[in-house]
């Protein structure tokens, strides 16, 4: 799997090098500095929600994170930056969301994103608790309300070590998020930056001559006559893809902070605003972030810590999704599809609003057809307007107590408040059924997600060389969602669009309202020895009303050896620092939406004798014993330091073995149902981590290189009687294409082999009913019955990269410093259904320019008549890629120009994100996910909002 | 007292929470019938099983009996479809496979309002006449899986969670009818009257009692059934043959029951049957067998198809012959979907029904007999303003000849209405019928019930044997 992804053994060459470079390096005069890990890691103590872990303490895999770059949202700053962390971006748009996925993916059913704990508050990121989903597009990402500006420190912790003190919500890894504290001294920060961007990539698709010429092709080809004379005279036509994109869309962000206080109270408080213009027109995003941290010693006894913060988002989005909102198209599906030969505008100046076959002289050849009406692309993007905002308060406040010496008291408090409002219009002039006309919505969530806790820490010295540390916790909490939306058709005027939903004739309402809770205890002991020999115990038991208000126990044991302590390496010039770290436990994942245990009645409505009649029954059989799923962790790892931590190096080894999974599973039709959520899968996702860290040259001029590499093998085990296997919503009438399959992984696609192409008097078998035409793709018959169908059908990829890797170099020059992050994901298969579109034979729709050429030989004959869809090979390729993620040139004037200013920093830099990417992919961009952070349909590219490529200046003023 | 402090602070805190969950926007069992309404609303949605373009009764009963018989024939390429045409159906066949599903479904619905409906606080007669409408349609879909399978599971407790209970083994086909036969009685001795349109009464059920012994081979419990039915003289021929499928409500004297369509129009028939210039597939089309069985005037031939439309350009274009049946292309251009109710049971039906009764007990024609199927004739002589010189009145026949009579009559009167491959497997007529409409197909003997579906076998070890053949 791994060899055949060539774009590995680029950045393992890389690596290589690294590593043969390094021992010729001078060493020059040490120097703190304040980057990366390395050496600071070890020094200082980790805040990790609950636990403040000290040095020489037991401690799991845990990946530092630094914000290095312009980001939107903190979840981006994982890219490339945590070894075993892979980050997918469903989709370019501003503050798209990300897949995250920590070692693999540990789920079928339920979610599988990270824990956020941001200054103490675990927050699951559930995009549906900030998006009533009536707005264009995917949904943006709820992350946003945090500006990344303002995080001081991110931890990711990955195994049962410190994990599983979230117990029923670790499997799926936790996210320490710390923000920015005061300080006693004062300090004012300015941050800004500008920028102007592009699509990553674009597809490259037929002229208008060339569009005629193939169209000709393909007609003549199915026995019908040519539609043009002399298709080389129809020229450029209209580029669909220049229409949509804006030229130069710009990027800003502003951050201005102040840090202070006094001996008792340290204040930082901050407040910035991003804007972008996104890449397609109608589309945009601002974000305003005040954000203020206080922590005051009321006596000594007594410490307060509160952390606010409010932010509100402002976009307006477009329809890219072809599946969902209009049913119809999405802007990049339609600037793929229409015709070059169509004007933007008509004589009248009026927009184009359906695709069209264009005949000789220009006019329509035939009735549109219905079943796959095209909405003009600008059309799409320029006139719906689709409106996203979102305010969000978030605050935790803690007071902390002193009992006795050794005993800490703290109770915390927080509430994070999310309210969304979102609204469209389509109007009635890109509604292809002409008597529906416009189309308002308007929709509303007021989610809360609230938490009280009280935790209790103890430290003892027992002896001289025993300590022990004691802390438990207990916490409640729990969100609740209300949701109210309405639409509106038959609109007699479409002024007002949707500020009056009640102007259309047709109205409907829909509102729901959902909540859970839960109860926890959890605790931790921790034994040191020696300064050598560290021994854990975590034990968490949640109690959530998603799973019946059941308590469920997750321990975890953990032991440390800090061998480097031991007389016999204590004294080793070469290796300053040996850790031997291993754990095992059990950790829970309950991410699923609440009630699926119930049984649901629901209302039917059916005519009877002419009148519409409803009538309630069951429409969803009930599972009182659905459980949470739960994973067996064993992990291994070791740190190394060498040569007074130059040179560090962390190995991870590790096997989780998910042993009840929740499965969608098939009832007989006897149970009056289809479907029914159960427990019962089986995953594992095994691997290797490794982060390497070096402060390759120290000195005037420095060089520091930091190397995160994670492997994954995902396999489910197990799937219970009957689970359904086959999945995949149906996208330009293909479906069924996902599989999950005992002893593949999760994310598999599932389709037919491609076999060449037919030739004249071809007899290879076919679909039922079909002879095979000269240069059709053909099939392979896997179960050699004869014909091609769905019993042909077989693993052809897999979405899940085996590999993420980033690579960070830093060098600097007094004060001049350049620095760039490669990262990448290696061993992934994506589902290109763009090619449906670009690929497609017939000639109904514009295709790529290669295809209207006919360069390549393994492309199928274009024909007029061949308009069968079929999810193939032909559509999934190897979407592995490295890309320079970011580089960075920074040049901080503040000892020069200005030398007698209280100025500690004057930085200017320019900074390029996304500019370069290597990668086989025949799409624009192999980092997209169509279905968002769904663990079923991941990998499939599809009308994707390109991720833009973007160059920044900005300044940072710190005094 | 720090301790203490603490403790009472801790108790208070975690008292706070609770855990029970209450699901506020969505109705759960133990929110429903609590109210008289309950009753009549847990009815009501068992019709949605039958009734709307979307159940299975519109989609499949018309398809299966035409793909599965002389009417109809194929040329799409829909493996499962294909499979009805050709006689070759496996028990993968997914029709078949959601036909199953709905039926059991619209039983479980069933179930659930027999079950609950005694503790909703409404008078006991209500709950009589309640629970012998759901036993009505529960009965209906036994038959019909009877019918369609053979011997079935036959489950009397609504399934509301996960479990074993439906995991249940295959009756015979002998208890699966007696299960049926005493449903569809105790329906008939419960059900009132009279009863708004559309719902059964106790007559309705009586029909069935008659369609019921029928298929059974009971003809004498058949004729009574059905005599009683006629000589009540609640229902009566529709004086044009067209009227039944105007889409009108008050054109219904002759409904006993059917699969009511909204006005909207969901009736999914002409998406399959009408050519593509009128949003249809042109997929299915009727046979010429068929087709060349009616004499040219008569009535039923012009309403079931047409040779000719006006594409929506305004030209008249000349095609082979089309299910028309459903298609009133004046009023409705664009053809698919269509907003005519399909039946299930017409008075017509009923009174072949009779016929057939009488001529198996007297082993031929009868004068109550002849008068019945030659009112069937006489009504498909009017064109809509005079009446034909076709379909003279029968006369006296011996059984066989009368029974061929009978099936025909049938075929033509009740084409496309989800009738005729029942019809042909009671009368043992499927073989020598369907491989004379289609030269190219062999009929096998196990085509007296089809396959049923593998999902279940996969699904629910208990089921037991596959029906034979298959």
């Amino acid at each position: 799997m791994l060899v055949r992804h060539s774009k590995y053994l680029t950045v393992a060459t890389i690596f290589i090098l690294v590593a043969v470079v390094y021992p010729r390096v001078v060493y020059g005069q040490q120097e703190t500095m304040d980057t990366l890990l390395g050496k600071a890691e070890y020094i200082n103590s980790l805040q990790l929600g609950y636990l403040e872990v000290p040095t020489g303490h037991n401690r799991g895999a845990i990946s530092k994170i630094e914000v290095k770059d312009v980001v939107t949202t903190f979840d981006e700053a994982l890219k490339g930056n945590a070894a075993g962390v892979s980050v997918i971006q469903s989709s370019g748009q501003p503050s798209g969301t990300h897949m995250i996925q920590v070692r693999g993916i540990h789920t079928m059913a339920g979610g599988n994103e990270p824990l956020y704990v941001v200054d103490g508050f675990p927050i699951y990121n559930n995009n549906d608790l900030a998006s009533s989903g009536f707005s264009f597009g995917p949904t943006l990402n709820a992350l946003t309300f945090l500006n990344p500006g303002d995080i001081e420190s991110m931890y990711v912790l990955k195994d049962v070590g410190e994990a599983s003190l979230y117990g029923g919500r670790a499997t799926n890894g936790v996210v320490i998020i710390n923000t920015k504290e005061g300080s006693s001294s004062d300090r004012i920060t300015l941050s800004s930056a500008i920028g102007v961007q592009q699509p990553i990539g674009r597809f490259d698709l037929a002229s208008a001559s060339q569009y005629g010429a193939f169209m000709n092709t393909a007609r003549t080809n199915a026995g019908l006559s040519p539609l043009y004379n002399s298709p080389g005279a129809l020229g450029e036509g209209t580029d669909w893809q220049d229409q949509i994109y804006r030229d130069q869309p710009l990027s800003q962000d502003y951050r201005v902070s102040f840090n202070g206080g006094g001996e008792a109270v340290h204040f930082m408080l901050s407040g910035s605003y991003s804007g972008r213009q996104g890449l397609i027109k109608g589309s945009d995003f601002d974000r305003y972030v005040l954000h203020a941290n206080v922590r005051a010693c009321v006596n000594e006894r007594t410490e307060l810590v509160n952390s606010l913060n409010f932010a509100r988002v402002d976009a307006h989005t477009v329809p890219t999704d072809v599946s969902g909102d209009l049913g119809t198209g999405g802007v990049i599906s339609s600037a793929l599809s229409f015709s070059p030969l169509i004007r933007n505008r008509n004589e009248l100046g009026r927009l184009i609003p359906f695709h069209f076959q264009v005949d000789d002289q220009g006019g329509a050849t035939s009735r549109l057809q219905s079943d796959l009406p095209i909405p003009n692309p600008l059309g799409l993007a320029q006139n719906t307007d689709s409106r996203y905002s979102t305010s969000r308060i978030t605050d935790f406040l803690s007071l902390k107590y002193r009992l006795a010496k050794n005993l800490n008291l703290s109770a915390s408090t927080g509430l994070d408040a999310i309210f969304n409002e979102e609204t469209t219009f389509l109007p009635g002039a890109l509604q292809y059924n002409v008597n529906l006309g416009g189309v308002g919505t308007a929709g509303k969530i007021q989610s809360y997600n609230w938490i009280s806790q009280l935790l209790v820490d103890y430290s003892k010295k027992i002896s001289d060389v025993h300590i022990l540390d004691v802390f438990a916790g207990m916490s409640t909490e729990g969100v609740s969602r209300e949701f109210l939306g309405g639409t509106s058709t038959g609109f007699e005027s479409e002024a007002l669009r949707f500020y009056s939903l009640a102007v259309g004739k047709n109205r409907n309402v829909v509102s729901d309202n959902a909540k859970w809770n839960m109860n926890s205890f959890f605790g931790r002991v921790n034994l040191t020895m020696y300064e050598k020999y560290s021994l854990a115990f975590t034990g968490r038991s949640d109690a959530s009303s998603r799973f019946g208000g059941n308590y469920e126990f997750f321990p975890a044991g953990s032991f440390t050896w800090f061998a480097s302590k031991e007389s016999f390496i204590k004294n080793s010039e070469l290796i300053s620092d040996l850790t031997l770290r291993m754990g095992y436990g059990i950790s829970g994942n309950m991410e699923i939406p609440p009630y699926t245990a119930f049984t649901v009645l629901n209302e039917l409505t059916a005519p009877l004798h002419g009148v519409a009649v409803s009538g309630i029954t069951l429409d969803k059989i009930g599972n009182p014993s659905q459980e949470m799923e739960r994973t067996r962790q064993l992990h291994f790892g070791v740190d190394v330091g060498f040569l007074d931590a130059r040179l560090g190096v962390s190995l991870d080894m590790y096997s989780n073995q998910t042993q009840n999974a929740l499965v969608n599973t098939s009832l007989p039709g006897t149970s009056g149902f289809q479907t029914a959520l159960v427990n019962g899968g089986g995953i594992k996702n095994a691997g290797v981590e490794m982060t390497l860290t070096s402060r390759n040259i120290e000195g005037v001029f420095g060089w520091t290189t930091q190397l995160a590499f994670g492997y994954n093998q995902n396999e489910i085990t197990d799937l219970p009687l009957g689970a359904t296997v086959v999945y995949g919503p149906a996208i330009m009438g293909i479906d069924n294409w996902s599989i999950f399959s005992i002893g593949e992984s999760i994310g598999s696609f599932y389709g037919l082999t491609s076999d060449g192409l037919a030739i004249a008097g071809d007899q290879s078998p076919s679909f039922a009913g079909q002879t095979l035409r000269v240069g059709e793709q053909k099939y392979k018959d896997l179960n050699d019955d004869g014909i091609i169908n769905a019993a042909d059908k077989t693993i052809i990829g897999t979405s899940m990269p085996d590999v993420n890797i980033g690579l960070y170099n830093s060098f600097s020059y007094g004060a001049l410093r350049l620095s760039f992050l490669f990262q990448g994901l290696l061993g992934r298969d994506v589902a290109n259904l763009n090619k449906l579109i670009y690929n497609d034979p017939t000639g109904q729709v514009n295709v790529s320019s290669s295809f209207s050429s006919a360069s390549d030989p393994n492309l199928p004959a274009p024909n007029a008549e061949n308009d069968r869809k079929v999810f193939s090979d032909v559509l999934v390729e190897d979407g592995s890629f490295v890309r320079l993620q970011n580089i960075s040139l920074a040049y901080d004037f503040s000892n020069h120009l200005f030398k007698n200013s209280p100025l500690e920093k004057f930085e200017v830099f320019v900074s390029g994100q996304n500019l370069l990417t290597f990668s086989g992919y025949d799409g624009p961009d192999p980092d997209v996910s169509h279905f968002g952070q769904q663990v079923i349909g991941q990998g499939v590219d599809f009308d994707s909002y390109p991720k833009s490529k973007s160059v920044l200046v900005g300044l940072n003023v710190h005094f | 007292m720090k301790l203490k402090v603490l403790f009472i602070f801790c108790t208070a805190f975690m008292s706070s929470c609770s855990l029970d969950e209450d699901p506020l926007s969505l109705i759960t069992p133990d929110e429903f019938f609590h109210e008289d309404r309950d009753a009549q609303s847990s009815i009501d949605a068992i019709y949605t099983y039958i009734n709307g373009g979307a159940s299975i009764y519109a989609r499949y009963f018309w398809l299966v009996n035409a793909m599965a018989s002389d009417l109809g024939r194929y040329r799409g390429t829909d493996p499962d479809l294909a499979e009805f045409a050709s006689m070759s159906v496996t028990p993968q066949n997914s029709i078949l496979l959601e036909i199953w599903q709905g039926l059991y479904a619209g039983i479980n619905a069933a179930n659930f309002a027999i079950e609950n409906i005694p503790s909703v606080p409404i008078s006991d007669m209500e709950k009589d006449v309640f629970i012998a409408e759901a036993r009505f349609l529960r009965a209906i879909f036994y038959f019909d899986l009877m019918r369609l399978f053979g011997g079935v599971p036959l489950l009397e407790q609504a399934n509301t969670v996960v479990g074993s209970q439906y995991l249940a083994e295959r009756k015979s086909l002998e208890e699966t009818a007696q299960f049926v036969e005493l449903e569809f009685t105790h329906a008939f001795e419960n059900l009132p009257e009279s009863n708004s349109p559309g719902r059964p009464v106790g007559l309705t059920a009586a029909a069935y009692l008659s369609r019921f012994y029928l298929t059974r081979g009971e003809f004498n419990k058949a004729f009574q059934a059905s005599r009683a039915v006629i000589q009540s003289g609640r229902w009566s021929l529709a004086s044009d043959y067209a009227m039944i499928f105007s889409g009108q409500p008050q054109n219904k004297s002759e409904e006993l029951f059917s699969i009511s369509i909204d006005l909207n129009g969901a009736n999914p028939v002409n998406a399959f049957t009408l050519p593509l210039g009128v949003d249809g597939l042109g997929h299915i089309l009727p046979t010429s067998f068929y087709v060349d069985g009616f004499e040219f005037l008569d009535r039923r031939r012009q309403v079931s198809f047409f040779t000719s439309y006006i594409s929506d350009e305004g030209v008249e274009l000349e095609v082979e012959p089309h299910v028309g049946k459903y298609w009133q292309s004046d009023l409705q251009p664009i053809g698919s979907p269509s907003a005519i109710d399909i039946p299930i049971f017409r008075f017509s039906d009923l009174l072949l029904l009779h016929c057939e009764a009488i001529n198996e007990l007297r082993n031929g024609t009868n004068a109550e007999a002849l008068q019945a199927i030659n009112m069937v004739r006489a009504r498909a002589r009017f064109n809509g303003v005079s009446n034909e010189e076709v379909l003279p009145d029968l006369t006296r026949m011996g059984k066989e000849e009368f029974k061929d009579a009978i099936l025909q009559e049938r075929s033509k009167e009740l084409g496309w209405e989800g009738h005729r491959w029942f019809d042909l497997v009671r009368t043992g007529r499927l073989k020598e019928t369907v491989e004379k409409a289609k030269p190219d197909v062999v009929v096998e003997d196990k085509y007296n019930v089809f396959p049923i579906p593998q999902r279940e076998f996969t699904l629910n070890p208990n089921l037991g044997s596959q029906n034979p053949g298959y």
